[in-house]
């Protein structure tokens, strides 16, 4: 029970599934999500600077 | 209501159901039932994700807030996208890989069993406990439109909702969570535009925008560093990262979405829906409250939202005065307001903002005034705002709509979440204490009482719940006393190879009890204790664990 926990042996004990997304393009799918965010917050303080008056 | 309008209500309803139950074929084991044979699309798992998430507490309480207080609520979602990302990277392949049908169960494989029955527990009562919240929202709308007892509406949609969720399992949860999606962005859709197209001839949205924005109900950051302060950029980037983390990666009602999907990736691109569209769709419902309280810039509003409350004091002559105070507020604003528009200087809108200081020390004088004849210290009408809005001023027809998609939104979110439940309650107590290798149709029946079991008890919570102020925070309080320190359990779980058994196990008694004190002992806002519960548990989960480890 206390010993380290073996990450190998969990990530050999489980199945992998097919037809998965490469890792390089996962970089790119959350990078979009980080940009688009910040987009997003900008124009709504934008928004709100140019409703204010 | 017309009749136009119940029978929107009753179609709504009666298809519903019915959908919900003829997928009953398709759950007839015990993987189809809780987790649809991992089949299922990643569209319609990241429109489950969001439409669990959006509850009627969203379409009720935050239109309100939007209202009352503006559109500061907004910044309790910008931790949303970065703790999807963080979940795709992490949770997703780790937990859909390992096979499990609860995410407790991962932590029977890391740690040992009662650290999985301990969390397992922790999620069945703050999910329990929420969702009678949650089942308390539509039934406060609905005992104002219909004249219904609060407590039979309660049980009538609380329990209607469990019926489906108890013969179609997830596949039902999910599909209905698919088409309640679309009615409620059609109903609010429809809402929007009629609210738009009654402001005054000459009078545009961009005036109502600035309208709202000189009075602040704009503001969407809240630059102050402040522990106390409810809604502030800090609170929900940092603080509301930890609830998201928490809710999304480690809370059965949102990890067994994923978990049905076909994929990992797809189960990693029905979160990161959630990451584009959320922020956007909550603006957007924040932008109705807003419109309402454009829209009654030229209506006297109701003072008091709460019908009920209303006709207590109605009758008294010192609320009669405060109604002529009340007035001549109102007609005060209105006309600064118009002055504003047609000439917008410095000195129109700082008239406007003082006569709407003004409405709104006379409104709270009145809500003051409530407490002390009803007795009733917590009174709070946010809740009352849309829904009361809704009934005086949309027409025949729009009711009905309006009144199914606030149905939609609730039973979206109880049917994942007594789906979830009944799940945890299957797998993580009768199988692994009392049915070790019974038949799969053993679990199969057993989850279906399980699901009726929760449904009854969340309907019993729901009767106590509707006097608790904002629903939309109750929900979130709730969940905060345990969100951070299963958060942390999870975080020494997959990140701390040297943690054991027994520092997750006490970490999370610790995490929990830090929660507790801080909540009874101090002003710090609930956001943060999902930080605190968090932190505690993994430093005192990781110090236990070397000491033990050494040993």
């Amino acid at each position: 029970m206390n010993e380290p926990f073996e990450e190998k042996v969990l990530t050999e004990k489980f199945s992998k599934t097919t037809e998965e997304i490469p890792d390089e393009r996962w970089y790119w799918i959350y990078f979009s999500v980080v940009i688009t965010n910040s987009i997003l917050l900008m124009l709504f303080w934008l928004f709100s600077r140019y409703f204010s008056g | 209501m017309k009749t136009l309008d119940w029978v929107v209500v009753v179609a709504y309803l009666a298809y519903v159901i019915w959908d919900g139950i003829r997928l009953t074929k398709k759950s007839e084991s015990a993987e189809g039932y809780f987790l649809a044979n991992r089949s299922l699309p990643w569209w319609a798992v990241g429109l489950s994700v969001m439409a669990t998430q959006l509850s009627a507490i969203t379409l009720v309480g935050t239109t309100g807030q939007a209202y009352d207080d503006g559109m500061r609520f907004l910044q309790f979602y910008y931790g949303l996208p970065l703790a999807m990302i963080i979940l795709c990277v992490t949770v997703v392949p780790f937990f859909y890989r390992a096979k499990v049908y609860t995410a407790y169960e991962y932590l029977e494989r890391r740690f040992d069993a009662k650290t999985r029955s301990l969390t397992s527990f922790f999620f069945l009562l703050s999910r329990g406990l929420s969702l009678g919240v949650v089942i308390a929202a539509p039934s406060v709308v609905l005992s104002i439109v219909l004249g219904w007892n609060e407590v039979l509406t309660i049980f009538v949609i609380g329990l209607s909702t469990t019926i489906y969720t108890m013969f179609g399992g997830v596949q039902a949860v999910t599909w209905t969570d698919v088409k309640q999606m679309f009615v409620i962005f059609f109903g609010l859709g429809v809402c929007l535009f009629i609210i738009v197209s009654n402001f005054p001839e000459n009078f545009s949205v961009t005036d109502g925008l600035f309208l709202a924005g000189a009075v602040g109900k704009l503001e969407t950051f809240d630059w102050r560093f402040d522990l106390t302060s409810k809604y502030t950029f800090w609170s929900g980037t940092f603080a509301a990262l930890f609830l998201f983390l928490s809710y999304f990666g480690c809370d059965q009602s949102q990890v067994q979405r994923f978990l049905t999907a076909k994929s990992v990736s797809e189960g990693r691109i029905s979160l990161l829906m959630s990451a584009f569209l959320k922020i956007p769709m909550q603006f957007f419902i924040l932008l109705i409250g807003i419109m309402v309280f454009v829209f009654y810039q030229f209506q006297t509003p109701p003072a008091i939202f709460n019908s009920v409350e209303e006709a207590k004091v109605a009758q008294l002559q010192e609320y009669q005065g405060f109604l002529q105070k009340y007035q001549i507020a109102h007609q005060k604003r209105e006309e600064a307001a118009i002055s504003y528009i047609e000439n917008r200087s410095e000195e129109t809108k700082q008239d406007y903002i003082q006569a709407q200081k003004e409405f709104t020390q006379v409104r709270q004088e009145i809500i003051g005034f409530v407490k002390k004849v009803t007795g009733d210290e917590k009174f709070n009408d946010v809740n009352y705002v849309f829904p009361r809005f809704v009934i005086e001023n949309m027409p025949n027809g729009v009711i009905g709509l309006i009144i199914a998609a606030i149905f939609a939104a609730a039973m979206s979110t109880i049917s994942s979440e007594l789906n979830a439940l009944s799940t945890a309650t299957t797998m993580d107590f009768y199988r692994r204490y009392f049915a070790k290798n019974a038949a799969d149709r053993n679990y199969l029946i057993f989850g279906r009482f399980a699901t009726l079991f929760w449904g009854i008890f969340a309907c019993i919570v729901a009767t106590y719940s509707t006097r608790l102020g904002s629903l939309i925070e109750v929900v979130n309080k709730f969940g905060s006393y345990f969100y951070g320190s299963i958060l942390g359990v999870f975080i020494l779980a997959i990140g701390f190879k040297r943690a054991t058994a027994n520092g997750a196990f006490f970490g999370i008694i610790t995490g929990v009890a830090s929660v507790y004190i801080a909540s009874s002992y101090s002003s710090i806002e609930f956001l943060w204790f999902n930080v605190l519960g968090c932190f505690v548990t993994v430093v005192v989960g990781y110090l236990i664990s070397l000491f033990s480890f050494r040993k």
